[in-house]
């Protein structure tokens, strides 16, 4: 099973730090793409393949960076199999626009670019994936280099000009490998090793203490010091029995309210839990909910008076929904990248949108299919 | 469980599999560079290229010897070094005379040997600066290379393959550290929230035994009160009442110390803290409790003791983890700081390495306790601090 775990699922904030890299990556492999090809324009003799092979490459790396996006569910197999098949392609007609006159090979623009953006999987793939993927891209390029052999200029054994284009693109594969394997195992040790490090991350922040029951409340303020008086005086008045009613009705009925109530209600005044979905949550959805009511209140975006929550059970899964009004003039999505990203983590589905200056997150718990349902 | 990865675990962790990819990659390219030089060396026999072939197998070791858990000392970064110099040298002696005077110094070859140099050097970013060991191995790898090629009269060419491999792992290096902080940022909240959460919970379970015992004495006692006749209470009733009141408060304040409490706190757990915050992953495990139990004193020192030994371990022990283990009897606290690192011989340590013989073993002995050290080179350090409690 760890062999399918990706880091980004792992840790969602290590996939968005590596995105920086994953559109710096495609930038670069966009320009050593336009560059080189302007620069071996006189071994292109199909300039239609080549044309081709640059608009590949350039579907290849902007369908990783919207892949990759914090606000889209984790990269996942089918995805890297996208991006691994547009850059080949654009390998291939990288070759097919220089057959038959393509004399060096160290200067095609096509493994080195399919080797940059391979370079960038390690954080969102498996090691095995990667590797798999990696090597039989290798195998490819390293297969059109020798066809092409009689037409390269060195003097060298024909499996050379099969070696060296497809050594970055092996390298870069089996580095994004191991970074992979490094990461997941480091973060799957974290999770086995319990809640001992849960602190870890405390230390700059201040802790609350959690929101007591209102009848404790009721009992340490109203009930209690009334009783030790009464125990301390040994005397009863009317007023003493009056009073003794009234808090023993006050305590009973908030004893009733705090049952009724659930944690959720406890920290958002605005819940709408009919089916009391709450109480049903596991610890990690608890969690997230309480980091996004935490967020909405600490974050200078949003109007935390007008957070309202609303769970429901359908047919298919359970939803939440969070609405919040943005403040004029904001604009809390770079704010919410990495609440979005740990969602896809946690909830089967995860769809947001602001419109009329109003946030909406909706979280949903089932199978995918369930999910796609709901929507 | 915290929801998201601590932060202070992120940058070690990203730093290790960075530099595991780093070597991986470079052993590859230079694996490249061998096979593609032995197809040559065997399709021509008049090429004399087994120097060139010795001299890739040593850059390829020294690149091992940084790999390896014990490559984060400095001795050992500067012998690799040496030696990767030397490879490159000699390889770049051993093939330039031999290739065709058009050839330039950028020759395919010659730059995937560079790229592996470049790759070793991201190595050590796993604990020191990979910034600088990318541009030491960077001079590394090409200076033997245009020296050779100016003295054999080959063109001196920028080295692009080369040069931006180089540029790559500086940018990874670089971006890495200023995306994370920026990515990171809600990470302290969210991992807030989950605490938040079990402390929550336990809260509530606390209420719920709470709310029986309310509904148990409380009320009854409101009720005799709302119903008995004006005037003086019996004995009996007025102990009733201060029973009712004594217990509830008891259950009350013990399920407030159950949420708030820390088991492990004082100033071990901020020696802990402290440690994590300087990257170093420390598993902490055993009868943490037992330490929250101890006097002050006792707790201080100790703490203080703990503190200096995982400075140790981050200055000398070359180890990004170490394990605190606590063991406790009815009259002893034993904790026990623990790694895999470096080693040392406790009498060989030099005059400057005062921490363990004044902060640790003064420290513990002034209490009436007893420090032992156990350690080898190679073998890792094992301290024990048994205190009375």
């Amino acid at each position: 099973m760890s062999g399918q775990l990706t880091a980004q699922r792992l840790d969602p904030l290590g996939g968005i730090t590596a995105r920086v890299l994953v559109v710096v990556a495609v930038a670069i492999a966009l320009v050593e793409a336009v560059v080189m090809s302007r620069v071996t324009a006189d071994q292109i003799s199909y300039p239609a393949f080549e044309a081709v092979a640059l608009i590949a490459i350039a579907l290849s790396g902007v369908y990783l960076i919207r892949a990759t996006s914090p606000f889209r569910p984790a990269f996942s197999m089918r995805s890297h199999a996208i991006v691994c098949l547009l850059a080949l392609a654009a390998v291939v007609f990288n070759s097919a626009a220089q057959w038959g006159s393509n004399t060096v090979v160290r200067d095609d623009w096509g493994p080195l670019a399919l080797a940059t953006i391979t370079l960038t999987l390690g954080s969102y793939r498996p090691a095995r994936e990667i590797l798999l993927c990696s090597s039989m891209t290798a195998a490819v390029v390293g297969a059109l280099g020798l066809v092409q052999a009689d037409t390269f200029r060195s003097d060298v054994p024909e499996l050379v000009y099969a070696i060296i284009p497809a050594v970055p693109i092996f390298a870069t594969g089996v580095a994004a490998a191991a970074f992979s394997r490094s990461l997941v195992a480091s973060l799957l040790d974290w999770r086995s090793s319990a809640g001992a490090d849960a602190a870890s991350a405390l230390s700059d922040t201040e802790q609350s203490v959690p929101q007591k029951a209102s009848h404790l409340v009721h009992l340490d303020e109203q009930a209690i010091p009334f009783l030790r008086v009464v125990a301390h005086t040994g005397e009863v008045s009317e007023a003493d029995g009056a009073r003794a009613r009234v808090l023993a009705r006050e305590l009973r009925t908030l004893m009733l309210i705090d049952t009724e109530r659930s944690w959720l209600e406890r920290i958002v005044q605005r819940v709408s839990d009919p089916q009391r979905l709450a109480e049903r949550m596991g610890e990690s959805e608890r969690g997230f909910l309480r980091a996004v009511v935490a967020h909405v209140r600490h974050s200078e975006l949003f109007d935390a008076a007008t957070l309202r929550l609303s769970l429901r059970e359908h047919e298919t899964g359970q939803t939440v929904t969070a609405e919040v009004q943005c403040l004029p003039g904001t604009n809390p999505r770079v704010q919410l990248a990495p609440y979005i990203a740990v969602a896809h983590s946690l909830f089967s589905g995860v769809d947001w949108q602001i419109a009329d200056a109003t946030l909406t997150i909706v979280l949903a718990a089932g199978t995918p299919a369930r999910r796609r349902a709901i929507q | 469980m915290s929801l998201v990865f601590p932060n202070s675990l992120a940058a070690a962790t990203a730093s290790l599999a960075l530099s595991r990819g780093a070597y991986l990659f470079g052993v590859v390219f230079a694996a490249g560079a061998f096979v593609t030089l032995l197809l040559v060396q065997l399709d021509r026999g008049t090429l004399v290229a087994w120097p060139a072939l010795a001299a890739i197998a040593a850059i390829v070791a020294a690149g091992t010897a940084l790999a390896r858990p014990s490559g984060d000392r400095p001795a050992v970064i500067a012998v690799s070094a040496v030696v990767a110099l030397a490879g490159s040298a000699v390889f770049a002696s051993a093939l330039i005379p031999r290739l065709a005077d058009s050839s330039a110094s950028d020759g395919i070859l010659l730059s995937m040997v560079k790229i592996a140099i470049v790759a070793f050097g991201a190595v050590v970013g796993r604990r020191h600066s990979g910034v600088l060991g990318v541009l030491a191995a960077a001079v590394i790898a090409e200076v033997p290379v245009l020296l050779v090629s100016l003295r054999e009269g080959h063109a001196v060419s920028l080295d692009v393959p080369a040069g931006a491999i180089a540029v790559s792992f500086l940018a990874v290096l670089s971006l890495f550290s200023v995306s994370r902080r920026r990515s990171r940022a809600s990470g302290p909240l969210m991992s807030l929230a989950g605490e938040e959460d079990r402390r929550a919970v336990e809260l509530a379970r606390a209420e719920h035994s709470s709310s029986a015992m309310v509904h148990d004495t409380i009320l009854n006692e409101l009720a005799v009160v709302g119903m008995v006749a004006p005037g003086t209470l019996s004995p009996a009733a007025r102990a009733q009442i201060s029973r009712s009141v004594d217990r509830v408060t008891l259950v009350g304040a013990d399920a407030a110390a159950a949420v708030a409490s820390d088991p492990f706190a004082g100033e071990v757990a901020s020696a802990v803290e402290w440690a994590r915050t300087q990257g170093l992953e420390v598993t902490v495990d055993g009868d943490t409790a037992a330490v929250a139990g101890l006097p002050a004193e006792t707790a201080t020192a100790l703490g203080r003791a703990v503190l200096q030994c995982l400075t140790n371990v981050i200055a000398h022990a070359g180890v990004a983890s170490a394990e605190l283990t606590v063991i406790s009897t009815d009259r002893e606290v034993c904790i026990m700081v623990i790694d895999s690192g470096a080693g040392f011989t406790e009498s060989e340590t030099g005059a400057d390495r005062l921490g363990l013989k004044h902060s640790v073993r003064g420290r513990i002995t002034d209490l009436g306790g007893t420090v032992q050290v156990w350690s080898a080179p190679g073998a890792g350090t094992a301290v024990s601090m048994l205190v009375p409690r």
